[in-house]
């Protein structure tokens, strides 16, 4: 008797620990599906930095797979209506031809969509001002950012966890056991492995630094200017453009007044870029130089897509710009003639490579 | 057994002591100008009819290294003064920039040494060559036209007419010959869990004088971009010795 009273209160003791902690949802367990991760190669160029990938987030096939899929699909956005992709078309170099990009609920943003294209390789910072250093920190904002996707993350991550080919991809990218794993973390690693796979280091500018091919005449013109090269016999003027779009990306990834507005005082910027990020006044007006690799393919330009076309851009900075406090010195009135102008524009023609287009991951799965 | 187990106590109480102390070194960095701290965008006496402001500057020191005698310490091959970033305010300026150096074995050294610039071996390769934790991995502070390093940036505004400093002017230094090597006779004693430092004060009014003594013409010359002349940006790499006092 004393024994089954024993085995009673151990009974009792021991089994409500059996069940699943409250609130505690346990999930569908996904082992039955195999899981063997296969390493993805980025596409290398010899005049380009080795990128530097996370050890925790090394790429691979299965991880590019799932963020390709997060990328092109609307489940990120509360209404379903629009991705990662909405702002960012491949066959724009990853940019969406808008001023400023525009989210669900029809809000613009203050600032135009930046190009993906080698972002894997940016180690100064990321958006406009900076304000994250990593992609995996990147790809978390957006979908909660209340003027692009506006959604909460753990809506999202309750419709991956229902979602079967979503069970399927986090499990062959990562190795989760259960849905109850799939976390906001994962998809944001997965989408930085998409992004650090858009890699354009073909076009014709490198082709002519490999000795593939030459430049046009108008074309070598426009390399000297922007490179400031002295070359004897057919001098040009130095149009400035390497200080801040530097060889092999075409970006000093600096932070930089390029004099679009005028101002005054520091206090003088509708927008403070880097200065809201830093809280350094002289750090107001300044965004990050991007690169200007396939730069033909993304207008419109600046931070607020102000300038419709190249030549817009080159007037621009052919004029001086605007007297600012904090200015970039190196932009000054440059007196470029039209045709110069012209040379220089055939120039950044040939940093176009849509090469990268040929990655079957670099389109909509979707379609 | 008593006696052991006192020893044994012993023991673990004194081991880590036996750990040898290591000693720290710190290279301050002042940038002023006319002997005060300078700050960046502040506006500057210069020449009797017109004002700059430095809005930047910044360069590279290699091969830093602590010597005595034969001896040699050597501390880092590379690092960026950035003064820029740093001197945002009179409190900033004073502080300094500071470059630490951990874990040094104690000893006494009579000489500290750098250069201001980049070496010739590093100078040949480019910033896509060093990981991103190098200060060379800088894309901005390399030159093709001069297949060079920019080893300092010196810039900012001046004065074209009273209180209007939309004008820039801007000074870069490069190429090898430009690398100059600076070997300070100081006493420097690293001990024990100390920190011992040298401040480097960089008056940045020096750096723009001639050789006469008088002071850049900037508004008349105000950047250097021809690499076939390399005048004022020689006069400003010399200058830096003259430019800088320690401590």
């Amino acid at each position: 008797m004393k024994y089954w009273v024993l085995i009673l209160f151990a009974g009792l003791i021991v089994l409500p620990g059996c069940e699943d902690p409250p609130g505690e949802d346990m999930g569908v367990s996904l082992t039955h599906i195999s899981y063997n991760p296969t390493d993805y190669e980025v596409p290398a160029f010899p005049e380009f930095p080795k990128m530097e990938i996370p050890a925790d987030n090394p790429l691979t096939n299965e991880g590019i797979t799932l963020g390709q899929h997060l990328f092109f699909d609307p489940i990120l956005s509360a209404d379903n209506t629009m991705s990662c992709a909405s702002c960012h078309f491949p066959e724009l170099a990853f940019t969406d031809a808008n001023a400023v990009s525009v989210g669900i609920d029809n809000v613009a943003g203050e600032r135009s969509s930046m190009s993906l294209i080698n972002s894997g390789f940016f180690t100064t910072g990321l958006f406009w001002d900076g304000r994250v250093m990593t992609l995996e920190e990147q790809a978390l904002l957006p979908v909660e950012d209340p003027i692009e996707l506006h959604h909460t993350w753990p809506e999202v991550i309750n419709d991956l966890q229902e979602s079967e080919l979503y069970q399927r991809l986090f499990r062959e990218a990562f190795g989760i056991t259960s849905t109850s794993e799939i976390t906001k973390e994962l998809a944001a690693k997965a989408i930085a492995q998409f992004e650090r796979i858009l890699v354009s280091g073909n076009s014709k500018f490198d082709k002519v630094l490999r000795n593939q091919t030459a430049f046009t005449d108008e074309e070598l013109n426009g390399f000297n200017m922007y490179f400031d090269v002295e070359t004897f016999g057919f001098e040009t003027p130095d149009a400035e453009c390497l200080h801040c779009h530097s060889a092999p990306l075409m970006t000093s990834g600096e932070y930089l007044n390029n004099r679009l507005t005028p101002a005054e005082t520091l206090e003088d910027f509708a927008d403070l870029g880097r200065g809201a990020v830093t809280g350094v006044p002289f750090d107001n007006g300044r965004f990050r130089a991007p690169s200007l690799r396939n730069i033909a393919l993304t207008a419109p330009y600046m931070h607020d897509g102000r300038f419709q076309t190249l030549r817009e851009v080159l007037n621009h900075y052919n004029s001086g710009g605007h007297p600012s406090p904090n200015g970039n010195p190196l932009v000054y009135p440059l007196g470029l003639s039209e045709e110069q102008l012209d040379d220089l524009e055939l120039f950044l023609h040939t940093l176009t490579d849509t090469s990268f287009y040929s990655n079957p991951y670099a389109s909509n799965p979707f379609n | 057994m008593g006696r052991l187990i006192i020893t044994f106590l012993a023991a673990i109480i004194l081991l880590p002591g036996c750990k040898e102390d290591k000693s720290t070194f710190e290279l301050v960095f002042k940038a002023t100008y006319d002997g005060e701290p300078l700050v960046m965008f502040d506006d500057l006496d210069y020449k009797d009819d017109y004002k700059i402001r430095i809005t930047q500057s910044d360069f590279y020191i290699t091969d830093v290294k602590l010597i005595n005698g034969d001896s040699e310490l050597p501390l880092s091959e590379v690092e960026f003064v950035d003064f820029s970033s740093f001197n945002i305010n009179a409190e900033k300026a004073l502080e300094g920039f500071t470059v630490s150096y951990d874990e040094l074995d104690p000893a006494d050294y009579n000489q500290l040494q750098f250069s201001i610039g980049v070496q010739p071996e590093e100078n040949v390769m480019k910033p896509a060559d060093f990981s991103s934790n190098n200060p060379l991995s800088k894309a901005g502070y390399y030159w093709d036209a001069w297949d060079s390093y920019i080893f300092a940036k010196l810039q900012g505004t001046f004065e074209e007419t009273p209180g209007n400093f939309d004008a820039s002017w801007f000074f870069h230094t490069g190429k090898d010959e430009l690398l100059r090597t600076f070997t300070i006779d100081t006493n420097i004693s690293l001990g024990a869990d100390e920190t011992s430092s040298v401040t480097i004060s960089m008056d940045h009014k020096s750096l723009l004088e001639n050789q006469d003594g008088s002071l850049f013409d900037i508004q008349s010359n105000p950047t250097n971009h021809d690499p076939s002349d390399i005048g004022p940006i020689q006069m400003i790499a010399d200058n830096y010795l003259n430019a800088m006092t320690f401590q």
